[in-house]
């Protein structure tokens, strides 16, 4: 081997470190942002499979488990009204989700598509209720869900979600409709399809995508709805999981914090589950609304 | 007599097709279908939205308190509330951490998403866990950092202290009025900026590589390329996130009513905390509503904004 | 797009929508029920949970022998407050409440008049409690009966104080001097200063009143809450915060004093037993060196802590008084009521007089020390009347954010001056 070749050959490892270094530059801006993300919920984790003997001790390592796994909290769960809680929060959830994309998807496609007078102060209603914080409502909501006879019950949620989910399912779906050619639709409606079997036939299943996203999205903000659930619902067996855990799990000054984490856990993961296999089209939804 | 009613029968039959043709073709119109398809929305909206808002400002101008009707007051809930310190100081507080938190999400969240828009492997992972404290419920996350505020096992406050940042016991986290809102904003800021990240990302993912060529061959460095490209294309994506997150910052509810519950003294209370613990826990309707009605401004500011915004783009 | 394109299809669905809306119609009309009488009572989910138990089988019984069901509820004590309030703008729900502290006040014209059976149980027991009277007798008229107790005492490491070689604190000075030496100890003393913590309210009160504070007199309009007395109290707190306590408790919760005590760290705090007997249950080891203590007596020899009464009352919605009314008599029966006060560990104290010697203290020697707190126990916002005032003045949380206002470098006159002036503008409303 030749010196030459020798010193071509360092030049060449030194132009590898020197590629990964910059890879790894590339990577630890990363770093203290995954820190900030996943810490919490590594904790909450941690925090819910401890003893509460090791839990409680003051000498313990706080992020490590040392003295055995223990689901003692997760099986505590199973004597509270822990599934109920979960059940209703899934039947509210995927109710007020059908409802509110239905009624969303009529109005997006009657918005974007057919002209008909106060079109546009609709659809400037519609952007403006989307604004509206529940915490301006909740107060005066009260009242009318007591009207209907619906206080302390899991049915006033599925009444009033659709009043944060309509808004919001039907301004995403009108982006939608309106990327599918208005010459499609026409074209079945020449063929002798009415509007309504062309929507249905035509330019529902162009806008998939977006019916996913505005699905996705429903349920993801009916799940985690807290003020709403907290002020209509006080019964243990009307309450949704948000609730029932940050409430009922708190009794009095009576330790719980190993239970409370065990509870968030559990009630985390159906919408953890739900944005595994559908991240693309939360992504593709978030953006949606900043990007058109 | 068989015949007969077999008949009449398949007469009905048509009168009955006839007449559904006639509602049918009515309904074809493509302003009545409109009208048809907006009105279930129109309608949730007007009950459930509408009527309680004019509600809220009825509510507002009397003393209405639970189990007893209310009498018209005029004004008085709103000038009380003016004078009242709890209430000037959740004014602020609202303030300060709408402020701050916006900020910071802006801020961290253009870092973030300029890191994410590199050419990385595992690009689906990275966003995937950035993206996890916006997907869980919020409520339930915060009780985590509740725990990880604790004055006795407070996670934090056992690592400073184990690095030797800190003297022990450590910063008391919610019990100190600016550390208390240093932490709202904190995990407020922990659950909105994937929002901000991922938007902006998909911001930077749409601006034309041609752009960044154009400048390159200029003789344009990184930090004016992005001064001058990256910022000013980013800019409407930027506006909207910013005045969306706005809105939702300042009438946050279970950040701080799981955390603090507004204090200590009163530096963390927020209008949706304060407007339950006046309106409901206390039962003064009138009084409640009028907090939570001091939002309103707020949101006419930032809507009216968002429609200018809008308008111009489309034009 | 052509023959399926035509409106049969749609006229069908359309047809069947209309049957199966007319289905939904008949199945709406309500059922008919055999008539059977049957009343509902709604009350918390008590701390001590095997009293719920309990009270489900003595309501059993009562159905034996009367032939009356009872269903009893149950709901978290945070849930409860919007629940009733939510029964009572619908003037519709339970027939029976188990009310907490001051809501026989509060919804004093919803509820009926069960002076009869007050009268009655006084005169078989003796006179009440004074806070029995405080919280359920409304105008002369008692909206609700008076049913168990739980107590506010003080609870302390026993051995930390026998180390530093300090008594039972019996004033707030040996308190004092304790503290100050049990924080040299690495042990502080700790009561809650926060908006996180109802305790706090409890612990503040306990203090203004054993030195003669009182924030608003007895009639319920005069705020006296700017007086030398209050001055005292506060620079006691100031001085206790600075030299027995650390800076933890102004962001305590009402489950931070518990973890303080158990965890070995805290020598002192003021608390329902709650904080003692969880620990028993779990049979920690720190259970041992715990005790209680009556709280310590003010300057002039003033003693008083906070309770939290539950009282039962009628709502004036109930279909049948007269079964309610029977249920009610039922639950306070010699037989019926001690076998509900056993059930639950002696965190519901009996609220009678004449039980200060019933088998319930016995449960635990520790508990003897106890019965000495039904005497000088009371309510928030004693002496005035437990109104909707005095209870938004308790939401506000206004004494706890005095007190931590003075400790942290506001002047002591200023601090009065504020929650004086928070408290004069919601009296004056």
């Amino acid at each position: 081997m030749s010196g030459i070749e020798r010193l071509g050959q360092r030049q060449a490892r030194r132009r590898l470190w020197r590629r990964r270094g910059r890879e790894l530059a590339k990577y630890l801006p990363l770093v203290p942002f995954l820190i900030f993300a996943l810490f919490p919920l590594y904790f909450m984790l941690v925090t819910s499979l401890k003893s509460d003997a090791e839990l409680y001790d003051l000498k313990a390592v706080p992020f490590l488990i040392q003295q055995g796994i223990d689901f003692g909290h997760y099986l505590y769960l199973l004597s509270t009204p822990f599934l109920t809680w979960m059940k209703n929060s899934l039947l509210v959830s995927s109710l007020s989700t059908a409802i509110s994309v239905c009624i969303g998807i009529l109005a997006a496609y009657s918005l974007a598509r057919l002209r008909f007078p106060a079109a546009n102060s609709f659809g400037t209603g519609i952007f403006i209720t989307y604004l509206v914080p529940t915490s301006l409502l909740f107060l005066p909501l009260s009242r009318v869900i007591h009207g209907f006879g619906l206080s302390d019950s899991k049915w006033a949620l599925v009444l009033t979600y659709p009043t944060f989910l309509v808004p919001f399912s039907t301004w995403l779906l009108m982006g939608y409709f309106r990327t599918v050619p208005k010459e499609v639709e026409e074209c079945a409606m020449v063929d002798g399809c009415t509007r309504l079997q062309a929507l249905i036939r035509i330019v529902l299943p162009m806008a998939i995508p977006g019916i996913v996203c505005a699905v996705l999205f429903s349920f993801t903000l009916s799940w985690n709805e807290f003020i709403y659930a907290l002020t209509f619902t006080s019964s243990s067996e009307e309450l949704t999981a948000t609730v029932g855990i940050t409430t009922e799990l708190i009794r009095g000054d009576i330790y719980y914090w190993g239970s409370l984490m065990a509870g968030a856990m559990l009630g985390s993961i159906p919408i953890v589950l739900v944005y595994v296999f559908f991240m693309d089209y939360y992504v593709s939804g978030l953006t949606a609304g900043a990007v058109k | 007599m068989a015949v007969t009613e077999a008949r009449a029968r398949t007469l009905l039959g048509q009168r009955l097709g006839a007449a559904w043709q006639a509602v049918h073709a009515f309904f074809q119109r493509e302003a009545v279908m409109g009208m048809t398809f907006v009105a279930p929305a129109f309608l949730i909206l007007l009950v459930l939205v509408a009527y309680p808002f004019c509600m809220a400002l009825y509510l507002s101008l009397t003393d209405a308190f639970v189990g007893r009707p209310g009498k018209f007051v005029g004004l008085r809930n709103f000038v009380a509330l003016l004078q009242d310190s709890t209430f000037r100081q959740t004014l602020r507080n609202a303030f300060v951490f709408t402020g701050a938190s916006v900020a910071l999400k802006t801020v961290l969240g253009l870092m973030l998403a300029l890191t994410l828009n590199q050419n990385l492997k595992c690009k689906r992972f990275f966003r995937g866990a950035v993206l996890l404290p916006w997907v869980i419920p919020s409520a339930l996350g915060v009780l985590g950092w509740w725990w990880m505020f604790d004055s006795l096992y407070s996670v934090i406050n056992w690592t400073l202290v184990h690095l030797g940042l800190v003297a022990p016991p450590g910063p008391n986290w919610l019990g100190r009025k600016d550390l208390a809102m240093i932490a709202v904003i904190m995990v407020n800021t922990w659950r909105g900026l994937p929002f901000f990240a991922i938007s902006m990302l998909a911001g930077l993912v749409a601006i034309p590589q041609e752009l960044y060529e154009a400048a390159a061959t200029d003789g344009a460095g990184k930090l004016s390329k992005f001064w001058y490209i990256t910022l000013p294309m980013l800019k409407p994506v930027l506006a909207i996130v910013v005045l969306f997150s706005t809105i939702f910052t300042m009438s946050n509810f279970e950040i701080v009513y799981v955390l603090t519950g507004g204090g200590p003294m009163n530096s963390t209370h927020l209008f949706a905390t304060l407007t339950r613990q006046v309106g409901l826990e206390s039962g003064y309707l009138g009084t409640g509503a009028a907090i939570s009605l001091f939002l309103f401004p707020v949101l006419v500011f930032v809507v009216y904004f968002q429609l200018k915004l809008a308008r111009r783009e489309t034009l | 797009m052509d023959a399926q394109c035509t409106s049969k299809l749609t006229r069908r669905h359309f047809l069947a929508a209309t049957a199966a809306g007319a289905a939904w119609a008949a199945l709406g009309a309500p059922a008919v029920h055999a008539q059977e009488r049957l009343i509902t009572m709604l009350a918390w989910s008590n701390f001590a949970p095997h009293s719920d138990v309990v009270l489900d089988q003595l309501a059993q019984r009562f159905t034996k022998e009367t032939k009356i069901a009872v269903r009893i509820d149950h709901m978290h004590h945070r849930q409860l407050i919007a629940k009733w309030a939510a029964e009572v703008e619908s003037q519709a729900g339970h027939d029976i409440g188990v009310l907490r502290m001051h809501f026989p006040w509060l919804y004093a014209n919803h509820l009926l008049d069960v002076s009869d059976i007050a009268e009655e149980l006084e005169k078989k027991h003796g006179p009440w409690y004074d806070f029995a009277k405080e919280v359920a007798l409304v105008d002369g008229v008692w909206r609700a009966v008076p049913y168990y107790y739980a107590s506010f005492p003080c609870i302390y490491r026993e051995d930390l104080f026998q180390q530093v070689e300090e008594p039972v604190p019996q004033t707030y000075d040996d308190l004092l001097r304790a503290g100050r030496k049990l924080k040299k100890l690495g042990h502080p003393a700790g009561f809650a200063m926060s908006q996180a913590a109802y305790d706090g309210i409890s612990t503040l009160s306990t203090i203004l009143w054993s030195f003669g504070s009182r924030p608003v007199a007895a009639d319920g309009k005069t705020v006296t809450l700017n007086s030398p007395e209050t001055v005292e109290a506060l620079e006691w707190v100031k001085a206790f915060y600075n030299e027995a306590m650390t800076e933890e408790v102004l962001s305590w919760d009402d489950g931070s004093n518990n973890r303080f005590i158990a965890s070995g760290r805290g020598s002192w705090i003021h608390n329902p037993i709650s904080a003692y007997v969880v620990p028993k249950r779990k049979n920690m080891p720190i259970v041992e060196k715990l005790n209680f203590h009556v709280p310590p007596a003010g300057p002039r020899g003033e003693r008083h802590t906070v309770t939290i009464p539950r009282s039962v009352g009628i709502w004036k919605w109930t279909k049948d008084p007269e079964a309610a009314r029977e249920f009610v008599r039922y639950l306070f029966r010699d037989d019926v009521y001690s076998e509900y006060i056993m059930a639950g560990d002696n965190f519901n104290h009996p609220i009678f007089r004449d039980m200060e010697n019933h088998e319930v203290w016995n449960i635990d020697p520790k508990y003897k020390v106890l019965k000495e707190l039904g005497k000088i126990s009371h309510i928030y916002g004693w002496p005035a009347p437990p109104t909707e005032k005095s209870q938004l003045v308790t939401n506000k949380f206004i004494l706890p954010i005095m007190a931590a206002k003075a400790v942290t470098g506001t002047p002591i006159k200023e601090a009065i001056a504020w929650a004086e002036a928070e408290i004069k503008k919601i009296y004056a409303a």
